[in-house]
């Protein structure tokens, strides 16, 4: 295996509460992403997903633990990584045009290659023509889509995402999925992305881990076979799908179980 | 499960360790107050006017205030004038406030109206109430009403307006109609805003109080500041700013403490950190 | 296709009042001057029947005759309302901005502050009015002196809550960006904050209006309020409706205006929640 884009090693994260209370979310998670690898992380829900992937991208720093971008330790986020939230509402600036938005994500480029790369950027989400609205006149799939070419105009290596897909509806989710897939396939980057959705870390992953009950840690990583490209209709048939799709939510229900166990 | 014996302990630093910062926050509010003071201080002394008491004599005064006469002549009457008003714009405006909100046609009908009364300042009213109720506490009371009625009509208008769909369809399946619909939906629902509206009421109705009492009062804080003035007793006047100035913080602390008490159920749906 | 979709909002619950198709809307204009004419209408009978003394109630075809014959007066006076509102409010709200986005951005500075603040806020700086006739005398400088005091709480207060207040994911969306310092400042947070600085600016506008009209009303330094004070002391009822309804309209005609200016270039300002 080639050296690894994103690597976190024995990560803990503790929260403080505003009333002083103290969390252990995190408590020992150690992984490595490829270069071009699409890790997913799936867990029952309050196993500290978000926080970890903000922990991995230096928007938070580990309690204990270090996490290494291309080699070198991560101190704040490292320009090479973009992060697509769940809530596209607060993360899309609603003071800018969704092509300014876009363009935000590439203020490295000098102005006239700046344009290009967010028309190309828009394009490949499908949102050409829409560069001067205004991302409340937009719906929801729409702003995610915004979002994501903003995450992808600056050409990451490693593009991070936190449930990017649980504030729309089914029918956009499985459109949004097979665009993330889509550019996938045809660019560099890594991917690691963070859902409770079982059915769409299998899907998209080459590798999905499941993650404990808090304070968090590996549970289980489980490799996904299935060819590529893969499509909605006819992967999802795949016996070796619902196989693999079985096998995660196993060991999802048994984090969850181990979660009431301790309590 | 040593790991959990280990986070508790960590938890049990951290948590005094929060309140000792809790502390420090709340005395360092205290102390922008102290030095607020101090810089008064000072710069009366160096300037030594007599239109410019020291902040010492200031405070003093504003004591002597509180412990003399002019409690039962002046303050108590003013606080009685501001709360009686001050009920008075809740009372109207969280009921006229549901009404316009629910109804679309009684909104539309009054809202243009209403729009221009609330943009009229309201101490051009003054004159107009001293030849209806005369001197003294009723006047004062009118003009309150006639100031604070509308942050609390407004809020509660929009709020209910702006009503969850979900949350009142809700009620009708549960067969909430009328006024049980009105009361036990509607306004619990909408009291957040409410809340934020009687606590911009409660400080328009101090403020009001104390331009109708400088203008005609005949008694209560308003008139001891400006006659004060007009026998040049300026440090009596700025003890009574002092005076209104604690008042205005006690009735915004007593208001937080209510909200605090009455919304606890806020509480849950706001703010928080969100997990994975 | 999912393009082809109308845009939907999913934030929910937009303001019932939101623009609707044109015959709603030709119904809701209706309405509003309906509304206008009703009150009208109300105002002449209420005076013609006699329950309200003439000494305190004009009636509709006397006040507009008033108008009419004072348009002249009332042009110079409202400009020197509008002049001393304008020179406080400018004042005030460059410092409310300027102070309040830089106590937001410190938590230490925003604890020194609290207390004082939530002192301040309450505070009736029309108490001030004697005073600062004393210790600036009467005119402009000390009418814009105290709007720009008054005024200035609103501002400062709604700046540092927003500034303080930004959404964090916006931050940390800015954050995985690569937007720091200055940049953040000015790109981000100020964006973010506009909302809560705007609706922090209108009630300062309001406010000055109402400090300027009551310095006016109790120093007599010209301007509607005296104008309207003078009327009711001259026994001129009509003219002081007529400077009533002035009054009236200067304060409606900044509220719409600035609504509009916001409306206009904070076009994202209705999704963010108001406060204050």
């Amino acid at each position: 295996m080639a050296d690894p884009v994103l690597t976190l090693d024995h990560l803990g994260v503790t929260l403080r509460g505003r009333d002083g209370s103290v969390t252990e979310v995190t408590a020992d998670v150690s992984l490595e992403v490829a270069p071009r690898e699409f890790v997913s992380i799936v867990g029952p829900s309050g196993s500290g997903k978000t926080t970890l992937l903000k922990a991995a991208s230096g928007l938070r720093d580990p309690t204990v633990g270090a996490v290494r971008f291309a080699g070198s330790p991560v101190e704040g986020v490292p320009s090479g990584i973009s992060v697509v939230f769940q809530e596209y509402n607060k993360s899309l600036f609603p003071w800018l045009s969704i092509g300014k938005n876009v363009a935000m994500g590439a203020r490295r480029l000098a102005p006239p290659a700046r344009a290009e790369h967010v028309r190309d950027a828009l394009h490949k989400v499908g949102l050409d023509g829409f560069a001067s609205r205004y991302p409340w006149e937009l719906s929801g799939g729409m702003q995610q889509r915004a979002a994501l070419a903003r995450a992808l105009v600056s050409d990451p290596q490693l593009l991070m995402m936190d449930e990017p897909f649980a504030s729309v509806d089914a029918l956009t989710r499985g459109h949004l999925e097979d665009v993330v897939a889509d550019l996938w396939e045809r660019s560099s980057f890594a991917a690691l992305m963070v859902t409770h959705d079982v059915g769409e870390a299998v899907y998209l992953s080459d590798r999905v881990l499941v993650l404990s009950a808090r304070p968090s840690r590996v549970l289980a990583e489980i490799t996904i076979d299935l060819p590529r490209p893969r499509t909605q209709s006819h992967t999802r048939q795949l016996p070796r799908f619902v196989e693999l799709e079985a096998q995660v939510l196993e060991r999802v229900e048994e984090a969850g179980r181990m979660a009431v166990g301790i309590d | 499960m040593t790991a959990a014996a280990m986070g508790s302990g960590r938890a049990a630093a951290t948590a005094s360790r929060m309140r000792a910062r809790r502390f420090g926050y709340w005395g360092l509010g205290w102390l922008g107050v102290a030095v607020a003071a101090a810089v008064w201080q000072l710069v009366s002394v160096q300037m030594h006017s007599s239109i410019f008491p020291t902040f010492a004599a200031s405070a003093k005064r504003s004591w002597d205030l509180v412990d003399g006469p002019v409690l039962h002549q002046d303050l108590i009457p003013s606080i009685l004038r501001t709360l009686a008003g001050f009920a008075i714009s809740a009372v109207i405006g969280i009921v006229v406030g549901m009404v316009t909100g629910y109804y679309r046609a009684a909104r539309e009908w009054t809202s243009a109206v209403f729009d221009f009364l609330r943009s009229l300042p309201t101490p051009l009213l003054i004159p107009v109430a001293l030849v209806l109720f005369g001197l003294g506490g009723r006047m004062v009371v009118a003009v309150i009403v006639t100031a604070a009625v509308w942050p609390v009509l407004i809020n509660t208008a929009n709020a209910t307006a702006g009503l969850e769909p979900t949350l009142v369809d809700t009620a009708r399946v549960l067969g909430l109609r009328g006024r049980s619909f009105m009361w036990r939906l509607v306004l619990p629902a909408v009291s957040p805003e409410i809340f934020a509206g009687l606590r911009v009421a409660i400080s328009v109705s101090l403020a009001v109080m104390v331009v109708a009492e400088i203008l005609g009062g005949g008694s209560g804080i308003g008139y001891f500041i400006s006659s004060a003035q007009q026998s040049f007793k300026i440090t009596d006047s700025w003890a009574g700013v002092v005076a209104l100035c604690l008042l205005g913080w006690a009735f915004d602390s007593l208001f937080l403490l209510a909200e605090r008490r009455l919304l606890a159920w806020q509480r849950g749906t706001v703010g928080g950190e969100q997990h994975g | 296709m999912l393009e082809g979709r109308a845009p939907v909002d999913e934030t929910g619950a937009a303001m019932p009042d939101a623009r609707g198709p044109a015959r709603v809307r030709f119904r809701r204009l209706g309405r509003q001057l309906g509304g206008v004419v009703v009150a009208i209408v109300v105002w002449e009978l209420v005076s013609v029947s006699g329950l309200v003394t003439d000494q305190a109630l004009a009636g509709v075809p006397s006040t507009a005759r008033a108008l009419a014959s004072h348009l002249g007066p009332l042009a110079s006076a409202a400009g020197g309302t509008l002049e001393a509102w304008a020179v406080g409010l400018a004042i005030a709200a460059a410092g409310g901005v300027v102070v309040g986005t830089l106590v937001g951005r410190s938590r230490l500075a925003e604890a020194f502050t609290e207390v004082l603040v939530r002192m301040m806020r309450p505070l009736p700086s029309l108490a001030l009015i004697p005073i600062a006739i004393l210790v600036a005398g009467l005119g402009l400088k000390m009418t814009a002196g105290l709007v720009a005091f008054t005024s200035f709480w609103p501002v400062f207060i709604n700046t540092r809550y927003g500034v303080h207040q930004v959404e964090n994911l916006f931050i940390d969306t800015a954050r995985t960006l690569d937007l720091h310092g200055g940049r953040l400042l000015v790109q981000v947070i100020l964006p973010a904050a506009a909302p809560l600085i705007a609706s922090g600016l209108q009630i300062a506008l309001s406010l000055a209006l109402v400090v300027t009209v009551s310095v006016e009303l109790v120093g007599g330094t010209g301007g509607i309020g005296s104008f309207v004070l003078r009327a009711q002391q001259a026994g001129a009822v009509p003219t002081m409706y007529a400077g009533i309804l002035i009054g009236g309209l200067i304060g409606w005609a900044l509220n719409t205006g600035f609504r509009a200016v916001v409306q206009r270039w904070v076009p994202w300002a209705d999704r963010a929640e108001r406060r204050l």
